[in-house]
């Protein structure tokens, strides 16, 4: 593989948890271990709850890690003021209603990341690049003046993704940029990002719950469940021939928009819901929804091991 | 099929202060005894006002400004407030898209289906005990005796969307109005779900209007679609027909622009945004941003053409007069 970009060590976040109901630790995050390789994308799924969004925040010590490391281009910077490395390392967030400040114009917006990292010689200089950025992802000069109520959702989109371009970074981790957007809309964003790596040389890491979105769009695919990474293949690889019962089921799951009669598949439908986070089953953690889970799987805790070159898993029974 | 319920030319707008906004534009379609219609669109298309419609949940500034709804043999437009409140839960019982702001939090799960049990049967005490129970035992909640003194707080979302379905089937309805049951859950529990509507629809030979924005759902559940965009339907088919034979070039947007897990080509996206429909355009509401889009698109509202047997579809190009001139007008 090419060269490493991003790179975690056990990177652990855990929430201590304590009100009228319950008290305990989450552990939201539980010990993660990957590499992002240069101009790589790397997706990673998951069901609402396995951490794959605090993942990427704890990556951007948007908040501190517990535990564990993360490299950039093979320097620590768990530890430190990150201010430089912010400039390397952007997020484009999943709701664009609420991560844009309603009272701020879209010049503003897009200008704020040029000001603190202090990006421009003059005002001149800090218009034009705003303009750039605007019509590089396909808005206009009209648009600058205005506030973000004036735009649809896929157009709020734009405006995130220009602010997180603002400082020319090298990664962005997109977290669900597109699942609050309409059908038709979505592949417009998805189009525009993938513009945007080969146009800037970006890395990706591609946060959804949206697998065939997931598998569109990554080269390598990650499955998370309740803060453990389960199981890591590329993409094409990973859909192919899924190892984790999880990923399995996940991937039978999908609705696919094809007549009846053309899928052969069979549906995989898991019993049960998905534990609380509070109380993790022992062992591993899926095995209370497994239907293969036999008496070992509460025993041991899984580690994630090499099955095939590049196709990771953590099941214990293959 | 004998129809249950028939959606005759419905026009129904919100008066705002900004103007009139026509939702639902001159819409009509179907639906059979026992049968799942899909009903998809992007949000502002005018799915779930119509569903409102039906349930006589349209409130002011939305008012019904034509048409008709007939729901078994009854027009619905025309009921009296008493009327409509004897048909909602006992004829159609309607599940919403957020299971999470649905449910009363302060009264227990037994509570809030019990009160539509006192209401339909005037069931009190044991008897009320022992039929929600059944109820929950339905949509497979386990230990349902335990779950009826809980609080929603208790219940993770699948299992409230589970709940919101027990109370929804109470009233024993003869519909079930499902409005994006499952958009606010993760695949492998909108799997379950789905699923158990699809039983509980072969079981108690209920129709069910299933409401959603994902393609993949409407193919593996439904028996026909309508596809409907800026308060028009645009196409309407049987389910098969419409994934291996869709007309309207909208229609076959969306299907392009969802990628697809056994192919990695591009996507190719609709460009443009959605209408705005304060100040619909003349035409065509997909004009503008449509790839095929001639002269007349931007000036004459499509009719409805055949393109087979139970398959019409809304869209100038497959008019017999437009064929004619095709190649002269195109505009794009």
């Amino acid at each position: 593989m090419s060269e490493e970009l991003i790179r975690t060590e056990g990177l652990k976040q855990y929430f201590h948890v304590k009100n009228n109901f319950s008290r305990g630790v989450v552990k939201a995050v539980d010990g993660i271990s990957l590499s992002i390789a240069k101009g790589e994308t790397l997706g990673l799924v998951g069901e609402s709850g396995c951490g794959k969004s605090t993942f990427g925040r704890t990556l951007l010590r948007l908040i501190e890690p517990t535990d564990g490391k993360i490299f950039y281009e093979g320097k620590d910077v768990t530890k430190g003021d990150f201010t430089p490395y912010r400039r390397k390392m952007q997020i484009i967030f999943q709701d664009p209603y609420a991560s844009l400040d309603p009272r701020m114009t879209v010049a503003d917006i897009v200008g704020e990341p040029l000001d603190i990292h202090k990006l421009y010689k003059n005002k001149k200089e800090r218009k034009e690049r705003i303009m750039e950025l605007l019509r590089m992802v396909g808005l206009n000069s009209d648009h600058a003046q205005r506030f973000p109520h004036e735009f649809s959702g896929g157009q709020r989109q734009r405006i995130g993704i220009a602010r997180a371009l603002a400082v020319q970074p090298s990664f962005v981790v997109c977290d669900e940029p597109v699942s609050a957007l309409d059908v038709s809309i979505q592949a417009q964003i998805i189009n525009m990002l993938e513009e945007m790596q080969k146009k800037l040389k970006l890395t990706y890491l591609f946060i959804a719950h949206d697998l065939s979105v997931v598998k569109h769009i990554s080269d390598r695919v990650g499955v998370m469940y309740l803060g453990s990474l389960v199981e890591l293949a590329p993409s094409d690889e990973l859909y192919r021939n899924p190892i984790h019962p999880y990923t399995q089921a996940l991937i039978s799951a999908i609705p696919i928009a094809k007549p009846k009669s053309e899928i052969t598949t069979k549906r995989q439908i898991l019993k049960g819901e998905i534990p609380s986070p509070l109380n993790p089953p022992s062992g591993c953690k899926f095995r209370t929804r497994c239907p293969m889970a036999k008496p070992e799987c509460a025993e041991v805790v899984p580690q994630l091991h090499e099955v095939m070159p590049g196709h990771y898993s953590s099941c214990i029974l293959k | 099929m004998e129809n249950l319920l028939e959606i005759k030319h419905l026009k129904v707008s919100f008066f705002t202060p900004a103007g009139e906004v026509k939702a639902v534009n001159d819409i009509s379609y179907t639906l059979g005894k026992g049968e799942i219609l899909g009903v998809v669109g992007e949000s502002g298309s005018g799915k779930s006002v119509t569903a409102s419609t039906v349930m006589g949940l349209v409130e002011s500034p939305g008012r019904i400004v034509g048409g008709s709804v007939i729901f078994d043999g009854k027009d619905v437009t025309k009921m009296s407030k008493q009327e409509i409140r004897s048909l909602r839960g006992r004829e159609i019982g309607m599940i919403f898209q957020d299971p999470m702001t649905s449910l009363n939090p302060v009264y227990t799960i037994g509570a809030q289906i019990k009160e539509g049990l006192k209401l339909y049967y005037g069931l009190k005490g044991k008897e009320a005990d022992k039929k929600a129970i059944e109820l929950l035992k339905l949509v497979s909640i386990n230990e349902p005796e335990r779950r009826l003194k809980q609080y929603p707080h208790e219940f993770s979302g699948g299992m409230r969307q589970r709940v919101m379905i027990a109370m929804a089937l109470a009233g024993n309805p003869k519909m079930l109005i499902a409005d994006e049951p499952t958009t606010a859950l993760d695949v492998t529990i909108q799997a379950q779900i789905l699923e158990i509507i699809k039983e509980l629809q072969k079981k108690i030979n209920m129709s069910v209007m299933l409401i959603t924005h994902d393609l993949g759902i409407v193919a593996d559940k439904a028996d026909k679609v309508v596809v409907m965009y800026g308060g028009r339907i645009v196409e309407s088919a049987p389910c098969e027909e419409i994934f291996r034979n869709p007309a309207h070039p909208y229609t076959i947007g969306l299907l392009n622009s969802i990628p697809k897990l056994d192919s990695s080509d591009p996507l190719v996206p609709i460009e443009g945004t959605p209408i705005d429909l304060l100040n619909p355009p003349k035409g065509c509401p997909f004009a503008q941003r449509c790839q095929k889009c001639m002269k007349v698109c931007l000036s004459h509202m499509p009719p409805y053409t055949k393109i087979s047997e139970n398959h019409e579809s809304a869209c100038w190009l497959h008019d017999p007069r437009a064929k004619a001139a095709a190649g002269k007008e195109a505009v794009k």
